[in-house]
């Protein structure tokens, strides 16, 4: 059929509009793909995670600390045992000494080169320490700090990024042999090999052979996701060219070594031949063998079925094949392929590592640099954070908080019971240890930050503080018998004791050691509670507290962390210091960014302090916390307060020994009772973690002017025949009156105190209604 | 046509602005660099003459002193902090706190760490005194601020 000229002209047309518009469309998709391409791979390029550090530990001779301990904190650093230490991050064992290589680390004060030590243990302490072949004595050496984290955009995965120079070239010879022969002359796509493998899989009838290179490869795992549909090689064929149109063959190799999957560590895959290398054999990616090179390279086929751990037959049939395709193309000589042949897959077994093992941690750490740095340079610069955490201490608090509350949850016929814990250093404010609740691995909501519970009696301290401020002593009688206030609004308020029964005229570090109720009550309203809400305040709570008097009995609601700074300044001997969990941020090139400086403030007089303390102390002794008498801790004169709120629904602990300040909560999410009172619930949590804790005995140091002497509790006469147990400290000058010698020096530094026995019956007539 | 898809067929040009963008970009990032300041122009507490060498953080005390002498405040700081984790409660160590505060012209924090000394060092008169007197000299320095 002929056709006419117009009609001719017409399809011409219309063809030559089609033709424009599809190139205006794969123009314009291209493009579109590109700026895509662009923005992501720039992205990953540069992003290197904030890396996040555990304290160093410090060895010295005379530290109490197991060989067993030792070797948990090198297994949790990523250290191998081997038959002979060797090399950065390794370690032997034998009797009683564990011989290791320290790998270098950059401190803020400068950098620690590796070094070779020898530390022998007995008894539980170390014995000896020393370095180097000949054996010379050290006094002091610090391990290089565990990694427990890191701020990734994707939580669940992590990395260590190399940059080009720092991967060995036995790596990349290996990896284009076995993944892309022709990967420095082709343009992204290779069909030749393409075809091959069209074919092969044409000839099974299923996909036994991939035709992807590299990039392919790298775009796959970039942009898109890993089903095998035709739709997404499409994708992969365009924009494979289109990434190698816009970077070097360099910069997409780096990028494939720093991003591919190499395998799954319970939750956290891993990315990348620099992890997989400290995954699979605990070692640098630049210390490894050339047979460990050919697992690691036959791992990119399948990381699930050639896992050296769980599939070790398929992964060393593969790994052959990798030596066989090194040794034919001169990558291997003949005797290194041959010894290659001969080592098993893996001679590391599984081990547990510090890798985000402490959510609740890495939240406070969060929180505390936020107010520093941006999401976005915690995820993009590289900064290496290094911290205070102590994972030996964080261990027993993960253990024991989790077997305590199912121990009670089966004792009380209890579901869902919670718990968190927060652990520091007792002078200098240091979070050591921190749990969110029972189950350490499961991020979320973390209790010791966020949950706000009513403290109950764990504020008592506070107002007994305010009192002995106002110069109250020890031994100032308090009344405690049933009052009744009149609260603006709503009522009546008539606080009951535990017991529900009164105690009459009780000294005041009784009514503190029982957690008398109707006495804190008097003692508190005759303050007045401004003066208690400003020892609160003074003792480091910044929030808002609405100033009712049911405050005097701990309705007031605060995080375990917000008590934790409490309780600090109380063990710190009055000086309050901010907790800290950070103690410095270093820059990715090693400098240092910012330092989280110790600083302490004094709030209160060292004298009342004592005071206090000795009175907590006898909450152990002889009040609510007796439980920890029948304890190993009974000799570590512990200072603590046991706290329970209305109907049983919070229980808590806060306490301190000589280097160690532990507040336990436990509770359930939902506020419902959990019948367990402070000293039943929380107290039976600190035990069981502090009697793992290696601590000393809490020895205040006594000011000056301090003066001692026994009670008679029933008449509140001193008496100098009291043996040493039942002594009360006093302020000079304000012994008990019947008892006062002139002889007593009465030091002019310190407060003159009214008479407070006489002026608290004075004014307690005017509380009651 | 948009600009950025003319700039296509200038990958060059692009990476160059890329490279230099993205340096802009990391140098904005990175949190500013503290600067130590300047030493105290008063003149500077005496030394102290006990040399406590008997505890496990005597080296770092003793290193912490020579940086002190020195005039590298930073390094004398981070050297007592380490040395407080290990003994927490060695007035020696609050003292050179103080000492270190006081060069790096920090009176208040000084007056506080003295204090703190002052809280832990019992009987020991010629500790108590040297802190005394360092006290004195900060409480003066902070009176004009």
């Amino acid at each position: 059929m002929k056709r006419s000229p117009k009609r001719k002209r017409t399809v011409i047309l219309l063809g030559v509009v089609c033709l424009f518009l599809g190139l205006a469309a794969g123009y314009v998709t291209v493009s579109r793909l590109s700026d895509e391409i662009r923005q992501k791979f720039d992205g990953k390029r540069w992003s290197l995670p904030a890396i996040v550090y555990a304290r160093p530990l410090e060895l010295y001779p005379g530290l109490r600390f197991s060989l067993e301990m030792l070797e948990e904190e090198l297994q949790l650093s990523g250290y191998r045992r081997e038959p002979q230490e060797k090399g950065a991050g390794s370690y032997t064992r034998n009797g009683p000494t564990i011989r290791l290589v320290t790998r270098d680390f950059h401190y803020p004060s400068g950098p620690e080169p590796s070094r070779q030590l020898s530390i022998t243990f007995a008894a539980g302490h170390i014995a000896t320490l020393t370095t180097g072949e000949g054996r010379k004595p050290v006094s002091l050496a610090r391990l290089d700090p565990v990694r427990i984290g890191s701020f990734h955009p994707l939580v669940h995965e992590d990395r260590l990024i190399l940059s080009r120079a720092e991967i060995p070239d036995l790596l990349i010879d290996t990896l284009l042999a076995i993944e892309d022969r022709n990967f420095y002359s082709h343009h992204g796509l290779a069909p030749l090999a393409i075809a091959r493998a069209l074919f092969a899989n044409i000839r099974a009838g299923k996909t036994v052979q991939g035709g992807s290179t590299l990039t392919q490869q790298l775009v796959k795992n970039l942009f898109l996701n890993r089903e095998r549909t035709l739709w997404r090689k499409a994708m992969e064929a365009i924009m494979a060219p289109i990434l190698e149109y816009f970077y070097s063959k360099d910069e997409i190799l780096t990028a494939y070594i720093n991003e591919v999957f190499l395998g799954q560590d319970d939750n956290r895959a891993v990315h990348g031949f620099a992890l997989a290398s400290q995954f699979y054999f605990r070692r640098e990616l630049r210390d490894l063998r050339p047979d460990q090179i050919a697992v690691l390279v036959g791992l990119v086929k399948g990381p699930t079925y050639y896992d050296p751990r769980r599939n070790p037959e398929n992964c060393l049939e593969r790994r052959n094949v990798v030596l066989e395709s090194m040794a034919t193309r001169a990558i291997l000589n003949k005797a290194a392929h041959t010894e290659a042949l001969a080592r098993p897959v893996t001679e590391v077994a599984v081990q547990k590592n510090g890798f985000n093992r402490f959510p609740a941690f890495l939240d406070l750490i969060k929180q505390q640099l936020a107010g520093e740095y941006r999401e976005v340079d915690l995820k993009t610069n590289g900064l290496r954070i290094l911290t205070t955490l102590d994972p030996q201490i964080q261990h027993q608090v993960e253990k024991n908080l989790k077997e305590t509350i199912a121990f009670l949850e089966n004792k009380q016929k209890l579901q869902n019971l919670e718990g968190a814990v927060v652990i520091t250093g007792r002078e200098n404010g240091e979070v050591l240890a921190l749990a969110g609740g029972k189950n350490p691995l499961s991020p979320g909501f973390n209790r010791a930050l966020q949950a706000k519970r009513p403290i109950g009696s764990l504020v008592k301290p506070a107002v007994y503080l305010a009192a002995l401020q106002k110069g109250y002593t020890l031994a100032s009688p308090l009344d405690d018998s049933t009052v009744s206030l009149n609260i603006e609004g709503s009522g009546k308020w008539r606080p009951e004791n535990y017991d529900h029964k009164e105690h009459g005229r009780v000294p005041l570090f009784i009514a503190l050691a029982h957690s008398y109720n109707l006495a804190t009550v008097r003692l508190g309203m005759d303050l007045s509670l401004d003066n208690v809400l400003a020892a609160i305040r003074d003792l480091g709570y910044g929030e808002e507290i609405q100033p009712y008097p049911s405050l005097l009995l701990g309705a007031v609601d605060m995080s375990p962390f917000a008590v934790s700074q409490i309780y600090q300044t109380i063990a710190a001997g009055g000086f309050y210091t901010s907790l800290r969990a950070i103690s410095s941020v270093m820059a990715a090139d090693h400098s240092a960014l910012h330092r989280y400086a110790l600083a302490v403030e004094q709030r209160f007089s060292p004298e009342v302090i004592y005071l206090l303390t000795h009175a907590m102390q006898r909450v152990v002794s002889e009040g609510t916390a007796t439980a920890l008498l029948s304890s190993p801790l009974k000799n570590h004169a512990v200072a603590g307060k046991t706290g329970t709120s209305d109907n049983l629904r919070d229980s808590w602990f806060a306490g301190f020994t000589g280097d160690h300040l532990a507040v336990v909560w436990l509770g359930r999410d939902d506020n419902a009772p959990i019948g367990l009172s402070g000293s039943a619930g929380a107290l039976k949590v600190w035990e069981k973690i502090m009697r793992e804790v290696v601590s000393s005995p809490l020895k205040p140091v006594e000011p000056e002017g301090i003066a001692w002497m026994a009670l008679d509790r029933t008449t509140f006469a001193g008496s100098r025949n009291g043996n040493s147990s039942n002594e009360l400290p006093f302020i000079a000058g304000t012994l008990p009156v019947a008892a006062a010698s002139p002889a007593l020096p009465n030091t002019s530094n310190t407060s003159k105190p009214k008479n407070a026995a006489m002026g608290i019956f004075e004014t307690i007539g005017g509380w009651f209604k | 046509m948009n600009v950025r898809s003319v700039s296509l067929f200038f990958p060059l040009c692009r990476r160059l602005a890329l490279f230099l963008l993205m340096v802009v970009i990391l140098n904005g990032c990175a949190a500013p660099r503290k600067t130590e300041p300047p030493s105290s122009p008063l003149i500077s507490p005496p030394p102290l003459e006990y040399k406590p060498v008997t505890g496990p953080a005597a080296a770092l005390y003793q290193d912490a002193d020579i940086a002190l002498q020195s005039g590298r405040l930073a390094e004398a700081e981070m050297l007592l902090e380490r040395a407080l984790r290990i003994e927490p409660r060695n007035p020696y160590y609050w003292h050179s706190m103080a000492q270190v505060k006081y060069r790096q012209g920090k009176y208040r924090d000084t007056v506080q760490f003295c204090l703190k000394a002052e809280s832990l060092a019992g009987k020991q008169s010629q500790l108590v005194a040297r802190n005394k007197e360092l006290l004195q000299q900060a409480k003066k320095a902070v009176q004009p601020q």
